[in-house]
């Protein structure tokens, strides 16, 4: 028998048990929204129905995730940067479950449109997945790996991608204007951006709860770190 | 019996004198995990445990009716040999109580106890003595000084023998009575790892005031109050939802 203390090792193995199902959960968030991009873009409806289909894992994980959080609070009473570890983790497993629950809205918005002849305007939709898909694994990794710098600089990324939403909506609702015999595409793309725009503001959730796991601070909601003015705001890193 | 229980109780009662402490108790301790029996002073969980080797009985008053079963029989039976149910059903006390002759001598006290003099040879008392203290990882501190007396070492040292002792006797059931209330906080993470260990090999019964130490380091939980059993369930159960309000109060702190 080895001679570590085993009741922060068992809460230390608990705790790194628990990193993996929510890095495995990104992993899966991100492949669906992946998925569910190139579906809409090479009109794979195979693609599509993939990122539908997966999305079942990540429910699972949801649920095991709160499970797990909720025997470590009643079994370790843990304090400090583990009881926020643990609450931060069960929020950021939620922000990740609706983030892939927008890559199958995408998927199916995706179907829908590859049933009908193509339209130029799709493929305008590969930077704001490229921006959303980027700032999603970021977001992650800056969780997983407790980086605050990071983790900072999601919030402020997530201004480009609401600016190129919004563009992208004015574009299209121009289109609409002009041409009423696409608007049926038309709506599906505009519902197909507004769910990965949605992705961006989980990511933006999953920042803010890796701020608050490192350092205690809510910073939702225009809320600030001292020290740092203006971080959550909109100024660029 | 069925499968994957160690203790049976059935109706289980106990006077002292004429004071009823356990008004007819019913339970089933399963194996190889650890059980851990809280509940307010004077609420009958140590008469509980002290009933499982029945060490009750040396108060002399005591009376008891209904059935614990271990192993397949009855041990309040009348043919019950209480020195063979000892040694099947060990026991750790609140303070550690090695006897007062070298660590070697308290080891191998259990194996003379228990096995003819012709049948014991140095050098298995030696290999008994070396796994037994390997197992509670108390050899690399010992090892050298083996027929030093027992009681100079420290608490936490002391309370480790006194579970390595029981270990060559190869007992089915450890029984323990608060075996960490007269340590320090690091003493006590010691213990409770060794107890994790333990139990992969023995069934664990651990009566606690300490309600931290039942949340982390039991499997199941059973609460008592004024000599009945109030609950007994999965630890992470008890203390998420409760399904008692004598229980729920209890664990919240707001009697006893």
């Amino acid at each position: 028998m080895n001679q570590k203390n085993l009741i922060i090792q068992a809460v230390e193995d608990a705790m790194a048990a628990f990193d993996e199902d929510i890095r495995r959960m990104g992993t899966l968030a991100l492949e669906n929204l992946r998925l569910a991009s190139e579906g809409l873009l090479q009109r794979n409806t195979d693609l599509c129905n993939r990122a539908i289909a997966d999305d079942d894992e990540v429910n699972r994980l949801e649920i095991k995730i709160d499970r797990t959080g909720v025997e470590l609070i009643t079994r370790f009473g843990p304090v400090t940067l583990n009881f926020r570890r643990i609450i931060a983790s069960m929020k950021v497993s939620t922000a990740l479950e609706r983030a892939s629950d927008h890559a199958v809205n995408l998927a199916r918005r995706g179907r829908k449109l590859n049933l009908r002849p193509p339209i130029p305007e799709t493929a305008q939709i590969k930077e704001l997945a490229d921006l959303a898909s980027a700032q999603l694994r970021d977001s992650i990794d800056a969780y997983c790996d407790g980086q605050l710098q990071n983790a900072l600089r999601i919030l402020s990324r997530d201004t480009a991608l609401d600016q190129a939403y919004e563009a992208f909506t004015k574009h299209i609702v121009s289109r609409m204007e002009t041409d009423s015999a696409h608007v049926k595409d038309y709506v599906d793309l505009l519902f197909a951006t507004r769910f990965i725009e949605r992705i961006g503001d989980q990511s933006v959730n999953i920042a803010e709860d890796t701020v608050y796991y490192l350092t205690a601070m809510d910073i939702r909601h225009g809320g600030e770190l001292p020290g740092t003015p203006g971080a959550a705001a909109s100024s660029a890193p | 019996m069925q499968d994957g229980v160690s203790i049976d109780i059935r109706d289980y009662s106990l006077w002292y004198g004429k004071f009823q402490a356990l008004l007819s108790v019913s339970t089933q301790i399963k194996q190889g995990i650890i059980t851990a029996m809280i509940g307010p002073s004077g609420c009958g969980k140590t008469t509980l445990l002290r009933s499982f080797n029945r060490i009750n009985e040396r108060y002399g008053n005591v009376s008891t009716s209904g059935l614990i079963t271990i192993l397949g029989k009855n041990i309040l039976d009348e043919d019950v040999s209480v020195a063979s149910l000892r040694k099947r059903v060990g026991m750790v006390f609140q303070r550690p109580n090695p006897l007062p002759i070298s660590i070697y001598e308290n080891i191998v006290f259990g194996i003379k106890s228990h096995t003819p003099s012709r049948e014991r040879k140095r050098a298995d008392l030696d290999a008994a003595v070396e796994s037994a203290l390997r197992e509670v990882s108390l050899w690399d501190a010992v090892k050298d000084c083996l027929d030093d007396r027992a009681t100079e070492l420290t608490l936490e040292q002391q309370q480790k023998l006194c579970i390595a002792r029981l270990l060559p006797l190869k007992p089915d059931i450890i029984l323990m009575d608060e075996p960490c209330s007269a340590l320090d906080a690091s003493g006590i993470e010691r213990i409770e790892e060794l107890i994790t260990e333990l139990k992969r090999t023995f069934t664990i019964v651990m009566v606690t005031h300490n309600m931290a130490q039942a949340r982390r380091a039991s499997d199941e939980c059973i609460f008592m109050l004024m000599g009945e059993i109030i609950e007994h369930t999965r630890t992470l159960d008890m203390f998420m939802n409760p399904q008692h309000e004598k229980t729920a109060m209890y664990i919240e702190g707001r009697y006893g």
